[in-house]
């Protein structure tokens, strides 16, 4: 078998980058970080003693509605154990020793710097502390590298942490009764879990619009019907979820990994291979589909025989001229074939 | 029948857990364990602290009463569909007649530290969907169970079809073994029944999934390992049956404030009956180093190698990915530029020849405010494929895309009171050597206003226009083949009073397809309109009313019309 020249510029890319990133990371070690305090908001726990601990209590006394609020929270389950470590416990777990909050009270401009309000810091930092305890859902590290954490979305983005789904205050006046009583951005939507502030769609859709919209066309993945959510193909955190995802994928590809968890007749491997499903020719899956939604049927990027026509140019009506290539019983096994080389057949 | 048993089998599952828990201590909390003595050691005296003044009556004093642990909903449904029943059971919305909306037992954690969750959805509907979930944790111990059965359509044709089903369940046991290292199994099942359109046979398959891991600190970082089985089963025997194993080892190291390494590596064992066995195993490093508060750059490397004897034509041996991205922000704003190198070893399709095509992409992304209340963003990513393979087929030229262009600009402005949003989405795809061009243009603009507290509108407009071009002239071209669309959404909500809510929304969807073929579901146009009403009594107790007028039409086969008005009416008590 003859080879193609191969040379590694993607390998070559990662080798000039990381003696860089490694250089960088030496003369960063050699200044000995270690007797240096980390940045807040880490460094209100690195440097409190366990007097500045002074429990919920003395938060309940200005901050009334909070501290309710958070008694209906899953989160009080796990932060209420007096045998916690005092950073552990209550408020002060999320939001920092109250002592030195409560001696810093004075200068309203310093405020924000002896404690964590999660509204009016910015997003990574706020993060880091949700991070303390859940590096099991995502390290620091981790975080950095994700999409939302470069567009500035950190974890109290997406969920809420004093109320649990289901769960939340009665209205107390006409505006935000409205917000409590609004419907979502599609009635039959999936009911939100994990601590979410809504159901995927309507607060993804705060943001990612255009894709939301998609879900109105025609033909749709069935998250206007809560049948599905946007969760189960995109990866927000690098959980199990990703894990099942990868490993239902047979071929390591990379979109088409998402999309053979539940299509599991398209993952072949098939003894004969079309290049679109097999991965080696761009965009996977996506190749042909759009999976939000599209006017075409079966999500497809191109109306009818038009799709095959989009690459295979050759095959144009002098071919065959009647309706798609595959719903006229001709090239059935279109994702792939253990029988056909031509994809007639299954 | 499915349904009913399995969710049976939970409640039952739940009851016991709740009632065994506390008395055998099944999943206890484990006080003592994981330094917690020492940390109740340095808890900081309690009688050392200065009591806070308190002059309120004993009435504020008392803890906030505790929300209603159980939620009932009950709904009825009528259709009124005329027409076309099966295109409008596609997506199975609406569930018919009298149904169980949804019944929930979701209590509060208790002292004891046990906390529970049980769910279950339009159970005994023949449409719609059945699901029943249930979510218990208790100390270290955390256990989910999820049933679920949805009955639809695939209707590319105005004749009946027989009706298809998908049934999901899964089960999860997660154990934390100390504070930081946690092992968890899981199990899940997909059966999926489809019937389709003549002549395509019908296809009726299963995927069982299970896996355990186990995951943990180790140093500075976090380790995870564990091993899974993924099965694929044809019960038409048209498919060959697949049997996926895997084994994967992973490392997040934080190794400093502003440095984060991460390894991992997974081997894949992949059998089929009557085939050989197949071998995939992926090596993959990141990394990312913060250099003060506003540079941030990441790096990430993945190679994967395959080894697949049952392929006959083209596949990849090896496929490598790297990527390098660096983000800056100043003030409010953020620039982020990435450049990405993907590369294929293609083996051809008669396996004579190893080609080696290279995409490279270069992406960007700009955003920030241009005022207070308006902010700007700008992001593109533009391909290019190098040393694209030759085609073992009679005509040599490459079926791959050659380059793709992507560009956005969005602008969003406003206040919660008055607010709007646009959005330009170009794309394109090249194939030069074949001489095809397809482009996509997409317009976004929406706003809304909240004209009184109790009182908004909302508005959002989508079009999207495709093009097509290829070196064929002859009829039907492929631009023939790229329609058009356009989506309008245009709603109020009404907050009467504190209790009452009023929305009428107003959903139109249409395509523009010249469909030289004549074919269905080619030139559609669909009309929502949805009114809704609800009304929650001061106890947590809700009654809803909704009234939907849908309309979907097609303007070459009209047989796939369907015109219905929706009539459902739900209430929900608390108790």
């Amino acid at each position: 078998m003859g080879q193609a020249h191969t040379r590694r510029p993607t390998l070559l890319i990662f080798l000039l980058t990381m003696p860089f990133v490694a250089i960088s990371a030496t003369s960063m070690i050699d200044q000995k970080p270690a007797k240096k305090p980390p940045p807040f908001p880490l460094s209100l726990f690195a440097q409190a003693t366990a007097e500045d601990y002074v429990g919920g209590e003395q938060c309940v006394t200005c901050h009334e509605s909070y501290a309710k609020s958070f008694e209906k929270s899953p989160h009080a389950l796990f932060m209420r154990d007096p045998k916690l470590p005092p950073d552990k416990q209550g408020c002060e777990a999320c939001h920092g020793p109250g002592r030195i909050h409560m001696a810093n009270l004075e200068d309203v401009d310093k405020i924000s710097d002896f404690v964590i309000g999660y509204t009016k810091t910015k997003p990574s930092v706020g993060s880091q502390a949700c991070m303390r305890c859940h590096a099991d859902t995502m390290t620091m590290s981790q975080w950095h590298r994700t999409e939302h954490a470069r567009a500035d979305v950190g974890c109290v983005g997406c969920h809420t942490i004093h109320h649990g789904p289901g769960q939340e205050d009665p209205p107390k006046d006409a505006g935000k009764a409205h917000e409590k009583l609004k419907s979502p951005i599609f009635v039959a939507a999936a009911s939100p879990r994990k601590l979410l502030r809504a159901d995927e769609a309507t607060m993804c859709g705060k943001c990612h619009r255009p894709e939301v919209n998609q879900f109105r066309h025609n033909f749709h993945h069935p998250i206007p019907e809560g049948r599905m959510v946007c969760s189960s193909c995109h990866e927000v955190h690098p959980t199990r979820e990703s894990a099942k995802r990868s490993t239902a994928q047979t071929r390591v590809r990379s979109a088409s990994e998402t999309c053979v968890t539940c299509h599991g007749e398209m993952a072949g491997p098939f003894a004969f291979e079309h290049d679109t499903g097999a991965g080696s020719a761009g965009e996977n899956c996506m190749d042909c589909h759009r999976p939000h939604g599209s006017h075409n049927p079966k999500l497809l990027n191109a109306f009818s025989r038009g799709l095959c026509n989009q690459c295979h140019t050759d095959k144009g009506n002098d071919h065959f001229p009647g309706r798609s290539c595959w719903t006229a019983g001709c090239h059935v096994g279109i994702h792939g074939s253990n029988t056909d080389p031509l994809l007639l057949r299954r | 029948m499915w349904t009913r048993i399995h969710l049976t089998c939970a409640l039952f599952l739940f009851a016991l857990i709740s009632i065994g828990a506390p008395v055998a201590g099944f999943g206890a909390p484990q006080p003592n364990a994981f330094g917690q003595e020492k940390a109740a050691q340095e808890q900081p005296a309690q009688d050392d602290k200065e009591e806070p003044k308190d002059e309120k009556t004993e009435e504020e004093k008392a803890p906030p009463k505790p929300p209603s642990p159980l939620l009932l909903e009950l709904g009825w449904t009528d259709w009124n569909v005329r027409t076309n029943f099966t295109k409008f059971r596609q997506y199975a919305t609406p569930p018919r007649g009298f149904f169980l909306r949804e019944l929930r037992y979701d209590p509060l954690a208790s002292p004891q530290g046990y906390q529970g969750l049980l769910s279950l959805k339009a159970l005994f509907e023949d449409d719609y969907f059945s699901e029943g979930r249930f979510d218990y944790a208790y100390g270290l111990t955390r256990l989910e169970g999820y049933a679920r059965r949805n009955r639809y359509f695939i209707p590319t044709t105005p004749f009946p079809i027989p009706l298809s089903e998908r049934r999901i369940q899964e089960g999860t046991f997660k154990q934390f073994l100390s504070r930081d290292v946690a092992l968890s199994l899981r199990f899940s099942e997909d059966d999926q029944t489809q019937n389709f359109e003549s002549p395509r046979p019908f296809q009726v398959q299963k995927t069982r999934y299970s896996d355990a891991l186990v995951g943990g600190k180790l140093g500075n970082g976090r380790i995870e390992t564990g091993f899974s089985t993924w099965r694929f089963y044809d019960r038409t025997t048209v498919l060959r049956d697949t049997r996926l194993d895997r084994w994967q080892i992973l490392y997040a190291w934080d190794a400093l404030p502003y440095l984060g390494v991460e390894g991992s590596y997974s081997r894949f064992w992949l059998d089929q009956p009557g085939a050989p066995s197949s071998e995939v195993e992926a090596l993959s490093f990141a990394g990312d180093l913060a250099f003060g508060r506003t540079t941030d750059l990441s790096v990430a490397w993945r190679r994967t190698k395959l080894s697949l004897p049952v392929v006959h034509n083209a596949w990849s041996r090896e496929q490598q990915i790297g990527t390098a991205r660096i983000t800056q922000k100043w003030r409010n704003w953020s620039l982020q530029f990435g450049v990405r190198q993907r590369e294929v070893e293609r083996i051809r399709g008669d396996q004579t020849f190893v080609d080696v095509p290279r995409w490279l992409t270069f992406e960007g992304r700009l955003t920030g405010r241009l005022h207070k209340q308006v902010r700007l963003t700008l992001r593109g990513a533009w391909e290019d494929l190098q040393s694209a393979p030759p085609m073992v087929t009679d005509d040599p030229r490459p079926l791959f895309w050659g380059g793709r262009k992507h560009a956005q600009v969005r602008l969003e402005g406003g206040n919660t009171d008055v607010g709007g949003y646009a959005s330009y989405t170009f794309r394109r795809w090249e194939n030069d050597p074949r001489g095809v061009r397809i482009e996509s243009n997409a317009w976004l603009v929406g706003a809304h206003w909240q004209v009184t507290p109790a009182l908004g509108f909302f508005a959002e407009y989508l079009k999207e226009s495709w093009t097509g071009r290829s070196a064929s002239s002859v009829f039907p071209t492929l631009d023939l083949f790229e329609p058009d669309t356009h989506t309008v959404v245009i709603g109020t909500t009404w907050v009467v009073d504190a209790r009452t809510y009023l929305s009428v929304q107003y959903t139109e969807y249409g395509t523009a397809n010249q469909n030289p073929l004549r074919l269905p579901d080619g030139n559609t146009g669909v009309r929502n309109f949805t009114i809704e009403a609800r009304y929650r009594f001061p106890a947590g107790h809700e009654i809803g009313f909704v009234v939907a007028p849908w309309s979907y039409s097609d303007r070459i086969v009209p047989l796939m019309d369907y015109h219905t008005t929706v009539i459902l009416l739900t209430g929900s008590a608390r108790f």
